[in-house]
């Protein structure tokens, strides 16, 4: 893959294209600011743009804010968001410019290198990637509806895990049961929320936080 | 006899009248420099110098006071504690502000409009009377000098005295007006004081309020400088600590990789440790911070930053936030530690099934409140004084003047409702 990386630590731009580069990964262009990221990904045309929220000059949510202009201008740039924290704003300004290539992560998953990889590879795939506690706040917003209510626990889990782009395996993978049992889990849950099936993982998950975030 | 000689020659009776025929000088000149200080100033409120010579006015009625208490001490022998200076504050508006608020500066001025009808009426009543004690004791003695014919006896032949029986008679009304002199001078002196004890002294609570005052602020100066003090921590720890041990974490990642391909189990598990202990870490420092001050809501407020805790607690809860706008910090900071320390104790405590968290401002008679209310349908039974998470909340509640009501009847359900002041 070749990537665009707009982080304003030192620290953590070089170790993110170490880490990269020990994938096989190219890091094209690091940044220290977003204000040039819109110009460097029309020149290096990379597979995948990995971004910090908070960063120079304001110290507020430029990454966020070059982000979405960024998807705006070139739609379906996949685009992998990191952030000190999660807040529930800035996943629906990321997600209203469409799930397909796109990620928001906590800055700290770097930490878990090989998850943070495919969570990447994930992202450049067309893929999504959103963080647990992304989707923890996304649902928390809607535990009053009563769809919402009427799922288990396990199949909260389920929800979650789908909302942040796993595959049926790998969400068996992750609850430690079998691949049917989570389709049934899967299944349920699409019935309870009054969700038409879908095969495509893509549209599943727009197909969750499409209604997570009606209003 | 000997009573009445000593009333009449007493320097108090003497101090007291010179002070009573000042009054209506003293009277007649504050009269006109209050008048024209104060429409000057109403009248040029409108540009630019009026509101400054307003406040001046204000502030020269304190000036008035100073000098009416020096003349009531001289003269009158009454001792009056001045108010206590205006607070000191910083920058021209706020002194101007401070000055056109000043209280003790308006009563200056009302009691220099007062002293000119009061100054009238002391004056006047001062030298007639001694003017008819004096002239009718001795009148004999210089009538005849007086112009055309003597004294206005008016219609002292019809009274039938004759000009002895008309001076015995104008000698005892002297001599009644003598003995009544000083009664009347005292009694004028002590409206006097009255008037300088009512409007220029130091109000009894006045140190009291200036005290309750400085306390506010000194309070308030503290609980603010404590949450900016937690913001740099929290500042601090994301840009060093934090920053390194993701930075760390991440390399140690990169080694196990590394380890577990090459032929050195050894190696692999020992830095795979490493690289557990330090996500650990990370988790730990990162679960600390929340547990102060979260980057998330000094950057984005209440809404969010509660959402996130309402996301984390292993118990369902429902969120209702309505708070549109920003907050004073300590009082942001107070609301979220309420959320934040209620929701461990739902987690750890209470067993409860279901959590509700509402936020919302309301209008009271003090001002307007931010409602915090956490409940729980747990088992209940949480006192201020069984836990010390309740207590230290408890403690930071009232450290920015909320108040905190705990209801958790054992058996439940538990509902904590705190109501923190949230300015205008």
């Amino acid at each position: 893959m070749r990537i665009v990386i707009a982080e304003d630590s030192v620290l953590l731009r070089e170790g993110i294209t170490r880490l990269l580069a020990e994938y096989d990964h190219e890091v094209v262009d690091a940044l220290g600011d977003a204000t040039r990221l819109v110009d460097s990904v029309a020149e290096h045309d990379p597979d995948l743009v990995i971004v910090d929220v908070r960063m120079p000059p304001t110290h507020t949510d430029e990454g966020l804010r070059a982000a979405v202009d960024l998807r705006g201008r070139r739609p379906g740039t996949p685009v992998l968001v990191l952030s000190q924290y999660v807040e529930e704003r800035y996943a629906t300004e990321l997600i209203a410019t469409g799930t397909a290539g796109l990620g928001y992560l906590l800055k700290e998953r770097v930490a878990d290198v090989r998850d943070f990889v495919d969570a990447a590879r994930r992202v450049a795939g067309g893929g999504t990637a959103l963080d647990p506690e992304v989707v923890a706040q996304l649902l928390v917003r809607t535990r009053r509806r009563e769809p919402i209510d009427a799922l288990t626990p396990r199949e909260r889990e389920v929800l979650a895990l789908m909302a942040q782009g796993r595959s049926n395996s790998a969400i068996a993978a992750a609850l430690v049961v079998s691949d049917g049992a989570v389709e049934k889990h899967i299944s349920s849950i699409f019935t309870k929320l009054d969700l038409a099936p879908s095969e495509s993982e893509h549209r599943r998950v727009l197909a969750v936080l499409a209604f997570v975030q009606s209003p | 006899m000997k009573r009445f000689v000593a009333r009449l020659t007493s320097p108090r009776t003497w101090r007291e009248t010179a002070h009573l025929l000042l009054d209506l000088a003293v009277g007649i000149a504050l009269f006109t420099w209050v008048v024209t200080m104060l429409s000057l100033g109403v009248g040029l409120a409108i540009t630019v110098i009026g509101i400054p010579l307003l406040a001046l006015c204000v502030v020269s009625g304190r000036w008035i006071g100073t000098m009416e208490r020096g003349r009531a001490r001289l003269l009158l022998g009454d001792d009056v504690a001045a108010p206590l200076p205006i607070a000191p504050t910083a920058g021209l508006w706020p002194r101007i502000r401070s000055g056109l608020g000043d209280r003790a500066g308006w009563k200056g001025l009302a009691y220099g409009l007062i002293m000119l009808p009061w100054g009238i009426v002391t004056f006047t009543v001062t030298v007639t009377v001694w003017s008819i004690a004096v002239g009718f004791t001795t009148l004999p003695l210089f009538d005849w000098a007086l112009p055309d014919g003597g004294f206005e006896w008016g219609s002292y032949e019809l009274t039938g005295l004759g000009l002895v029986g008309a001076y015995v008679l104008t000698f005892l009304i002297g001599l009644s007006c003598l003995a009544l002199a000083p009664t009347v001078v005292h009694a004028m002196a002590e409206g006097d004081r009255r008037l300088v004890r009512l409007l220029l002294s130091r109000g009894p609570n006045e140190v009291l309020e200036r005290r309750v005052t400085q306390l506010e602020e000194s309070r308030d100066a503290s609980v603010e400088s404590s949450a900016s003090e937690l913001r740099r921590i929290e500042r601090d720890l994301h840009d060093g600590a934090q920053q390194r041990l993701v930075s760390l974490a991440m390399n140690l990642g990169i080694a196990k990789e590394r380890l577990e391909a090459s032929d050195d189990p050894r190696a692999a598990e020992l830095v795979g440790r490493a690289h557990d202990d330090a996500k650990q870490a990370i988790a730990e420092l990162r679960d600390l911070v929340r547990g102060i001050h979260p980057a998330v809501l000094t950057d984005r407020g209440l809404d969010a930053a509660v959402s996130a805790l309402a996301a984390r607690c292993p118990v369902p809860v429902a969120l209702d936030v309505d708070v549109p706008r920003r907050l004073p910090s300590p009082i942001e900071a107070a609301a979220y530690f309420v959320v934040a320390e209620s929701l461990t104790n739902v987690a750890k405590h209470s067993g409860a099934q279901q959590a509700i968290v509402r936020l919302h401002e309301r209008e009271r008679a003090g001002g307007r409140r931010l409602v915090v209310e956490v409940h729980d349908d747990g088992r209940g039974g949480a006192a201020v004084e069984l836990g010390s998470g309740l207590r230290g909340l408890h403690d930071r509640v009232v450290a920015v003047e909320g108040s905190m009501v705990l209801n958790s009847p054992v058996g439940g359900p538990t509902s904590i409702v705190v109501e923190l002041p949230c300015g205008s």
